[in-house]
């Protein structure tokens, strides 16, 4: 299995923590706002125990999560098949023959470019997946390769059976 | 350069009908605004402002009467080479270019006012999962959508074929046989033996009497043992009304329903106020849905519904689709068998099958009746009223802890997948056994997913994401082996 980028760990926490700074800092404003503010003391507690949870549960997403992502991510190329393995708590291993990929896209956002990694969508006729964290370098290289091998199926007599 | 035809004048009815509706909210809106707040509902206005005020109402409806005109005159459609181009819009102004050979499934509907102004709408589908809408979606005369129709069909694969027009057409003709055809009696069994009705039906009894004994309790005049003949009154008027409603609706929306297949597609239409007519390719149909809800298994028969691209979608994105996707909502086995050959599917036997073997008990049943106890009895542990009777109560939530246990056993022993040379079964339900059928290669991704409990034990759930709009179908609590060996038969 080919491994992700080594910078993918810090891409995630980056990007994770800039998608839950918004609850980090409900949390802290919270915390920080006199009892009196509010019209009962209840509200407040309530407020702290839920944003608290929430909180925890971000962190443990965040900061904790990530350090597995590059032993556990990573993807395939074989002749007849790409292989997409994903996710830490909720493992995903997924098979997407070639010959069912309709079109593939490089995509690299404002992050990404922070890090060098861009990601590859796949298109099929009833569904898309995701490679994030590829090395820049090496899109263009796996992309050329899942094109020509896509070709050689889309010019054999099997394509012409299977068109619908 | 072809002839440009227009949609049907009559739609304008709508229009006008929409206009008026549009301008008395209008009148309503602006009465509302102008009334002082708090107080009753009195305006005080002089003439002159009533009559400014009936102006601009006048004026806003002649003004949506002349734009809807103009919409209605630029919203035409023409033959374009090897393309159907429809045109619409006045300010937004859209040309939806279809080629004549992607046209997926083609169906024709009539609303309740379409029967009364002769109308029909066809809607032409190009089957691609990016849009829930129709490609093309034209109102038309009923005679000449049906012409339209066959021309879309016969174009396909005659170039030389003309676009009739809408003025000058010989009239065509739908659905010939009334051989596959669903009597009246079929449609009020269809509509009392489905599941949802009965899963409905259960709710309702069960609100009634959880409800009903609660509120008789805590009121200080009245006993349970005294009102309970009413609660059972009342659950079964609730149940008989609502039979007859389903009836009554399963019979008017699949009024004559029949079916057609030819050598290439499959047609079928249903409908008494409003009509609906679909017509597919065979080569498109994706998937089967083997469908027997739980009063089906008693009584012998299958529901067989069809996975195309563009036929009973959830929405178009102007209004709900609720088209059946069933070409046999119900039927005998020997139906079943024969139309499913008519269409190409179990053509090979299932030779070889997977199902759960490790942990599946406890993933089936022990963790599902877990739940299912611990909601239906915490409740006693945090609350407590004293001198209320909960005999009830508690007899409804053993006979649902019972229901899941039940479920949970079946659910259990018809979970499994089975494939042969070209197709992959997939099996599950508990009251009402599911069978898809998929052919191999229009199943898109296969996946084996892991949560953490699945990760302790080793296995993992399958994932199958086939050529549909949500065409996802999960199997669960599969090992390595078993996914290795679906894999394979998928990849080859």
């Amino acid at each position: 299995m080919k491994k992700l980028d080594k910078r993918i760990n810090l891409y995630y926490y980056f990007a994770r923590t800039i998608a839950s700074l918004l609850f980090y800092i409900s949390f802290i404003v919270v915390l920080i706002i006199p009892q009196d503010f509010f019209d009962h003391p209840i509200i407040k507690m309530g407020l702290l125990l839920s944003l608290g949870f929430l909180v925890i549960i971000l962190i443990l997403f965040n900061f904790i999560l990530p350090r597995y992502i590059y032993l556990l991510h990573g993807y395939e190329l074989q002749e007849e098949y790409l292989m997409i393995k994903k996710g830490v708590l909720f493992r995903r291993e997924d098979y997407i023959p070639i010959k069912r990929i309709q079109h593939i896209e490089g995509f690299q956002g404002p992050i990404q470019m922070l890090f060098k990694i861009k990601s590859l969508i796949i298109y099929t006729a009833g569904s898309t997946d995701m490679i994030i964290g590829i090395p820049s370098d090496d899109i263009e290289p796996l992309i050329h390769e899942i094109r020509s091998k896509l070709q050689v199926y889309l010019d054999s007599e099997e394509a012409k059976k299977d068109e619908f | 350069m072809n002839s440009k035809f227009h949609i049907a004048k009559r739609k304008y009815v709508y229009d006008i009908f929409a206009s008026i509706f549009r301008t008395i909210f209008l009148i309503f809106f602006a009465l509302a605004v102008l009334s002082p707040e708090g107080e009753e509902f009195t305006i005080e206005i002089s003439i002159t402002e009533f009559y400014l005020l009936i102006a601009a109402f006048v004026v806003a409806f002649v003004a949506q009467l002349i734009i809807y005109w103009l919409i209605l005159r630029k919203h035409v459609f023409y033959d374009q080479e090897k393309s159907f181009v429809v045109e619409k819009g006045l300010f937004l102004k859209r040309k939806a270019n279809i080629p004549y050979k992607n046209i997926h499934t083609i169906s024709l509907k009539r609303r309740f006012f379409d029967l009364i102004l002769g109308l029909s709408i066809i809607e032409i589908d190009t089957g691609t999962t990016a849009s829930f809408k129709s490609e093309g979606r034209l109102v038309l005369d009923k005679d000449y959508a049906i012409v339209l129709k066959n021309y879309f069909e016969t174009k396909k694969v005659d170039d030389s074929k003309v676009l009739p027009s809408p003025k000058d057409f010989v009239v065509g003709t739908s659905i010939k046989s009334d051989q596959n055809h669903l009597r009246w009696y079929q449609l009020l069994a269809l509509a009392v033996m489905k599941q949802p009705f009965l899963q409905a039906m259960l709710i309702m009894v069960i609100l009634i009497l959880a409800a009903g004994s609660f509120v008789i309790q805590i009121s200080e005049d009245a006993s349970l043992d005294q009102n309970l003949i009413h609660l059972v009154y009342l659950c079964l008027s609730g149940i008989v009304v609502s039979t007859m409603t389903t009836m009554l609706y399963h019979l008017f929306k699949y009024f004559k329903y029949r079916y057609q297949i030819d050598q290439e597609n499959v047609t079928y239409s249903y409908g008494l106020f409003k009509k609906v007519e679909l017509k597919t390719p065979i080569r498109r149909i994706n998937a089967v849905h083997l469908n027997q809800p739980l009063l089906f298994r008693i009584f012998g028969y299958y529901q067989l519904n069809l996975s195309v691209l563009g036929v009973g979608e959830l929405s178009d994105g102007e209004q709900f689709k609720v088209e059946s996707k069933a070409i046999l909502p119900i039927a005998k086995l020997h139906q079943v068998k024969e139309v499913l050959e008519q269409i190409g599917f179990m053509t090979n036997a299932f030779d070889q099958e997977v199902a759960p073997n490790q942990f599946k008990h406890l993933n089936f049943v022990i963790f599902p009746m877990f739940f299912c106890i611990v909601l239906n009895f915490l409740p006693y542990f945090i609350f407590t009223i004293e001198n209320f009777d909960f005999t009830i109560i508690i007899i409804i939530q053993v006979f649902v802890v019972l229901l899941v246990l039940i479920g949970s056993i079946l659910s259990l022993k018809q979970h499994k997948i089975a494939f042969s040379s070209h197709e992959i079964l997939f099996q599950r339900g508990s009251f009402t056994l599911m069978q898809t059928i998929i052919k191999k290669q229009r199943i898109q991704i296969i996946s084996y997913k892991q949560g953490p409990i699945l990760l302790i034990e080793n296995i993992g759930n399958i994932a199958i994401s086939y050529k549909d709009i949500l065409g996802l179908i999960v199997m669960k609590s599969f090992n390595n082996d078993s996914f290795n060996i679906i894999k394979q038969s998928f990849l080859d």
